[in-house]
């Protein structure tokens, strides 16, 4: 109550908004330093997108790995099946069953070995 | 007038605030605009003189701006500037080298520029003869510095005792005890009734 009775008595206030952003707007060119900002989040880029030429070319990659991969797989194939006749030539009873399954392949090495 | 401050078709505060973040001086005069009733009548319950309040309302809005980022919750605008005002305020009259305005008459010499809100609260003691205003008035103006503003969040601003605690720097449990506090010493220096 006596708060409005006392303020009450402003019956006008001065209007300080052009003096306030007359000061901001000088200050922000003479002293940006002081003029605490909040980095903005930079945009986040949209991820590629994968074109045409782009797909042929990836599936291209992959064919030539899985070429190189076959072509890896048989020459191992083939030395262990060299080490393997070489084998039962210099011991004859033993018994080496090669086939085209990786862990015969290991078995005929051990065995070989 | 509220702590919480809605104008229809305005943008709200914390829309204002983001954008003001990002540099956007519009957004932030329009702040401006919206608290420089309440921030000056804190400024000039502090210093109690209208050269002085302008002065400090002028800073709080500078220096607020300044210190947006460290605004933790854009919607309690209000009592953040309320707070940065009565700092401002109390540097202004240490500058000033003027004493403490409840130990002097009070300067009344606004520049009359905007029109100020009428106080609501004001029909509540139209009954008062004019010499019954005049000593409510006169013991209020006599009141401490931390009475008159606890009063005025509360009873003026109407701010929450949330906002008020954080306009004050103080707990909110406090709040409503200097509250009490500053309401005794209003009565006694009404005197009997």
């Amino acid at each position: 109550m006596a708060v409005a009775l006392s303020v009450a008595e402003l019956s006008w206030i001065p209007d300080v908004t052009p003096a306030v952003m007359d000061r901001i707007s000088r200050d922000v060119v003479a002293y940006p330093e002081h003029f605490d900002r909040r980095p903005v989040a930079a945009p986040v880029p949209p991820p590629p997108v994968a074109s045409g030429r782009s797909a042929g070319r990836t599936v291209g990659r992959l064919a030539v790995f899985a070429v190189l991969i076959v072509v890896i797989a048989g020459l191992f194939f083939f030395v262990a099946t060299a080490h393997a006749a070489a084998a039962s030539s210099f011991l004859p009873n033993a018994a080496f069953g090669v086939t085209l399954d990786a862990c015969s392949i290991d078995l005929v090495l051990t065995e070989a070995a | 007038m509220t702590g919480t401050t809605f104008v229809p078709g305005e943008p709200a505060d914390r829309v204002l605030v983001e954008a003001a973040r990002r540099g956007d001086l519009y957004s932030w005069e329009r702040l401006v605009r919206r608290y420089q009733e309440p921030v000056y009548r804190i400024a000039w319950l502090v210093v109690r003189d209208s050269d002085l309040a302008e002065k400090a309302t002028q800073s709080t809005f500078v220096r607020a701006y300044r210190a947006l980022s460290s605004l933790q919750d854009e919607a309690a605008l209000l009592p953040w500037l309320i707070r940065i005002a009565a700092g401002e305020s109390r540097q202004q009259r240490r500058e000033s080298g003027r004493p403490n305005p409840s130990d002097r008459p009070i300067q009344r010499s606004a520049t009359p520029q905007l029109p100020a809100t009428p106080v609501a609260s004001l029909g509540e003691v139209s009954d008062l003869s004019p010499r019954e205003r005049q000593e409510v008035v006169e013991a209020f103006d006599r009141l401490g510095e931390d009475d008159r503003l606890v009063i005025a969040v509360r009873y003026l601003l109407g701010l929450s005792r949330a906002d008020a605690a954080d306009a004050l720097s103080v707990g909110t449990g406090l709040v409503d005890e200097a509250l009490r506090g500053a309401m005794v010493h209003l009565r006694s220096r009404l005197g009997p009734a």
